[in-house]
């Protein structure tokens, strides 16, 4: 039962949005509850599935059985929690973004259209990531929530920004989603997650470990990645805080808590994510300090916040799965309200500046209210959700030792710092900002919402407890360090100002704009090289080619010499005539200075070849040489008469070249494919093919041995030969219309 | 444009059609199939090109446009392949079915045949392409 109400999390979402894309924009209101609707049956699903955690209960249709590939649901602990906490702050957003749209995208109905669509399938995509049972379907979902978040953090497409924040959202996880699809390639197909047995063979553990690695540090924008989620802030809130803190960058988290029990042992692993968290809690301490912004200070948190869960995944192993499913758990819950309240900040006020903020605290009571029990909840402050979780994520860290659980104290501080910072600046600070509109009730009650359940978590801790499977033990040292962090983080309060300015101007460091330019100009040097390459000119390439074969040829020689013939069949002598007769077109080719002399020299060389076959018991051969022949020369005479009417384009005069160069390589590369025809035709195989086929052909109870190969045995080869052939087609019918436009 | 060019063009054709008609049909058992039959008919055309030039012939064969034959053609041969890959033998790997037809025996089917049909369709349909796009004239007020 568990598993078909996660196929429920999955499908409703998705046909809700599908549904509210169909609906016409006059309709918004149904729109509307369409999506509140689907999101409460999804809230409710999700909570019901939860009940499958303990027996991990899975459902799976076959989809390519031949593969081993199957189409399903595996609903375990992991899994349930996160599918129910996407649910749950799926809710809250939609349920704040009808005011909040309302008045942000007044007057553009078919962007809150979209916005609803795309919350809905996004929802869908990532609940079914969720319980993907394994890597290949956790791929399909991951993509699909890609879609869904650019349409998302490009929503206002008449803003560059907005543009520019989107491509870039996509192609940084859309690099990371690659990887994850070469993860799953190398984990073959019938790899499940949750597996005792099928631990990947260890020659492909580095391989895997690195691309795992790459593919769950872009989604969860962790360093050296980072630099696209500070631009996402660019959505508006309600995106935020659905994808940018709880669903679409802890997909990353989720793929490490999947492969963890896998590549425990690999220390390449291990190490790759102690150093990812490491440089992310790094460069959110900074960069959180230094955000002028209230939405870039929260998206530079949760790279730190996220940079905790890499470093114990890192530092701690499998073992250290519940701690980090806990900690993710307090993590979404409070940095969603949070992007909420940072919303109805700029809602109320209509600014985003931290420094332009100020005195809130007296005419937003209610709002202060949530900000101060969230922060307080990110922080890891006692009674809150995020003080157990936090204190289980510093007991791996001081199990390792103890500059680990230092380490991480002091990231607690930064933290605890610039979440001071998030609530001190815009509620309590000297400068006054006025309010323009009041977020009502209905934006108000998801904030206070998400805080009551971070509350309650944190005094009634069993329910996630027993559903992470994390067991926090009360430690005298755990509690006086986390005293210790929350202590610096306060007292940063007294110098706030100064620590400000001193984090401003590391700015430039963190902001991981360096590493994506790098990753551009890379890019750049690889397309100069291709251009270099590809340089348009056909005798080149073709001389290339030839030059390969000819050195190819040499090499294999020189290696095996055995291979090289010695004696040659007999040949008779009508075979000799033919023979004689194609050498003798082949050279009119190559001395003829007319092109109609050529092609025809070409087609009685080709005809030639076909009464070679003729002449050798296989006249259907020959047949289908004769028709190919006969349409190729009719098509070299209409391109040649063509060519004549196409002036030589001046800017592509041939460079002047030695004599000797032309007739040198091609008769290289011609003696190269004498040589090989010759150990082909001479080299006797040790198991002949030929006989396979014709007994196969009998048994398929057909007669035609040619026909048999083509289409049956070698059907997939056949296939891509005539894709190609349509591919020529398509570029000679883009020429033709190309010169037709230049001569007109 | 004698009389004898043009019976000879058209009756060209026929003969053409019919060929590579038995070539499809008959892949499995004879010499030939769905490329042979595609190249056979595509000689056909090109035979009309000759004789009436381009102009004619377009008006002839708006019909079925040649890129809608290869599109239907890599359609089909994609759809043929997929029946394998269902009953789990893989992409390609053909099917056949035989059809009781009472007193009249038989009816062997096989995707092979639709495959052969798929290569047929492409393979005519590129070669029409390739003759019609390189005979048309591109200059100022041609038919390019």
């Amino acid at each position: 039962m568990a598993a078909w109400a996660a196929v429920i999390v999955v499908v409703v979402p998705f046909a809700g949005g599908l549904a509210a894309r169909a609906l016409p924009l006059r309709a918004m209101r149904a729109i509307r509850a369409l999506a509140l609707a689907c999101a409460a049956i999804a809230l409710a699903a999700a909570l019901f599935a939860c009940g499958g955690i303990g027996t991990n209960e899975t459902l799976a249709v076959p989809w390519i059985p031949a593969w081993g590939l199957s189409i399903g649901v595996r609903v375990d602990a992991a899994g349930a929690l996160f599918a129910l906490l996407v649910a749950a702050v799926g809710l809250a957003a939609l349920v704040y973004a009808g005011p909040y749209l309302a008045h942000h995208l007044h007057g553009r109905p078919e962007r809150e259209r979209t916005f609803y669509a795309a919350m809905l399938a996004f929802g869908g995509a990532v609940a079914g990531a969720a319980y993907a049972p394994g890597p290949l379907l956790l791929y399909v979902f991951w993509e699909l929530a890609g879609i869904p978040s650019y349409l998302l953090i490009g929503l206002d497409h008449d803003d560059p920004e907005s543009r520019f924040a989107a491509r870039r959202a996509l192609i940084v996880t859309g690099a990371g989603g690659i990887a994850l699809l070469a993860v799953a390639i190398l984990l073959g197909p019938s790899f499940r997650f949750g597996a005792t047995g099928a631990i990947p063979p260890p020659e492909r553990a580095a391989p895997i470990a690195v691309l795992a690695l790459v593919a769950a540090a872009t989604k969860s924008a962790q360093f050296p990645f980072h630099a696209w989620l500070p631009r996402a802030m660019t959505a508006p809130t309600p995106v935020s805080a659905f994808l940018h803190s709880a669903a679409l960058v802890a997909l990353g988290v989720l793929l490490v808590l999947r492969l963890s029990p896998f590549l425990d042992g690999v220390l390449l692993w291990r190490a790759g994510l102690v150093a990812i968290g490491a440089g992310s809690m790094a460069v959110a301490s900074v960069g959180a300090l230094a955000a002028p912004r209230l939405k870039g200070l929260l998206a530079f948190s949760t790279i730190g916040q996220y940079g905790y869960l890499f470093w114990t995944a890192g530092v701690g192993g499998a073992a250290a799965n519940g701690a980090v499913l806990a900690f993710f758990v307090a993590h979404a819950l409070a940095k969603s309200g949070l992007f909420l309240v940072a919303g109805a900040i700029t809602h109320a006020t209509d600014r985003a500046d931290l420094a332009a903020l100020g005195g809130l605290a007296r005419r937003m009571p209610g709002w202060l209210v949530a900000a101060a029990m969230l922060a307080a909840t990110a922080a890891g402050v006692p009674a809150t959700v995020g003080f157990a979780a936090k204190e289980g994520l510093l007991a791996v860290s001081r199990g390792a030792g103890p500059l680990p659980a230092l380490a991480f104290t002091a990231a607690s501080a930064f933290a605890a710092a610039y979440l001071i910072r998030f609530v001190a600046r815009p509620f309590f600070s000297a400068t006054r900002a006025d309010i323009a509109r009041r977020p009502g009730w209905p934006m108000l009650v998801p904030a206070l919402g998400l805080s009551a359940a971070a509350l309650v978590l944190g005094l009634f801790p069993a329910p996630l407890e027993l559903a992470a499977g994390f067991h926090p033990t009360a430690d005298w040292r755990d509690a006086l360090l986390t005293a210790a962090a929350l202590a610096m983080g306060a007292a940063s309060l007294l110098v706030l100002p100064r620590i400000e300015r001193a984090a401003a101007r590391m700015r430039s460091w963190v902001d991981g704009e360096a590493a994506f330019d790098a990753a551009r100009g890379g890019g750049r040097a690889v397309a100069s090289m291709a251009i270099r390459l590809q340089s348009g000119d056909l005798r080149r390439y073709i001389a290339v080619t030839g030059i390969a074969t000819a050195a190819l040829t040499v090499t294999i020689a020189l290696a095996e010499p055995a291979r090289v013939p010695g004696a040659l069949p007999p040949v008779s002598v009508a075979e000799a005539a033919v023979l004689a007769l194609t050498v003798a077109a082949a050279l009119m080719i190559a001395v003829s200075r007319r092109r109609v002399i050529a092609i025809v020299a070409q087609a009685a060389s080709g005809y030639a070849f076909a009464a070679l076959f003729a002449v050798s018991n296989a006249p259907d051969v020959a047949l289908v040489i004769v028709h190919v022949e006969t349409l190729a020369t009719v098509l070299f005479v209409l391109a040649a008469a063509r060519l004549r009417r196409i002036p030589a384009l001046p800017s592509r005069a041939p460079p002047a070249q030695p004599r000797w160069r032309t007739p040198l390589i091609a008769g290289s590369a011609g003696l190269a494919g004498f040589l090989l025809a010759i150990a082909a035709l001479t080299a006797a195989p040790r198991r002949p093919i030929a006989s396979h086929y014709f007994e196969a052909t009998r048994q398929m109870g057909a007669h035609d041995v040619v026909a048999a190969i083509l289409v049956s045995f070698r059907g997939l080869d056949t296939f891509g030969e005539i894709t190609v052939f349509a591919l020529s087609a398509t570029a000679v019918v883009a020429f033709s219309r190309i010169y037709a436009r230049g001569t007109a | 444009m004698s009389p004898l060019a043009i019976r000879t063009a058209q009756l060209t054709l026929a003969f053409a059609a019919l060929v590579a008609l038995s070539h499809v049909v008959f892949a499995e058992s004879w010499p030939g199939d769905g490329f042979t039959a595609g190249v056979i008919a595509a000689l056909g055309v090109t035979l009309q090109y000759v004789v009436f030039g381009p102009g004619r012939v377009v008006t002839r064969f708006r019909g079925a446009t040649r890129a809608r034959l290869v599109t239907m053609g890599l359609a089909t041969g994609f759809a043929s392949g997929m029946p394998g890959l269902w009953l789990g033998r893989g992409f390609l790997a053909h099917v056949t079915a035989e059809l009781p037809l009472g007193p009249f025996g038989a009816l062997h089917l096989s995707t092979a045949l639709l495959f052969d049909v798929a290569i047929f369709l492409v393979v005519f349909g590129v070669s029409t392409t390739l003759v019609h796009h390189l005979a048309a004239d591109p200059s100022p007020g041609g038919r390019g």
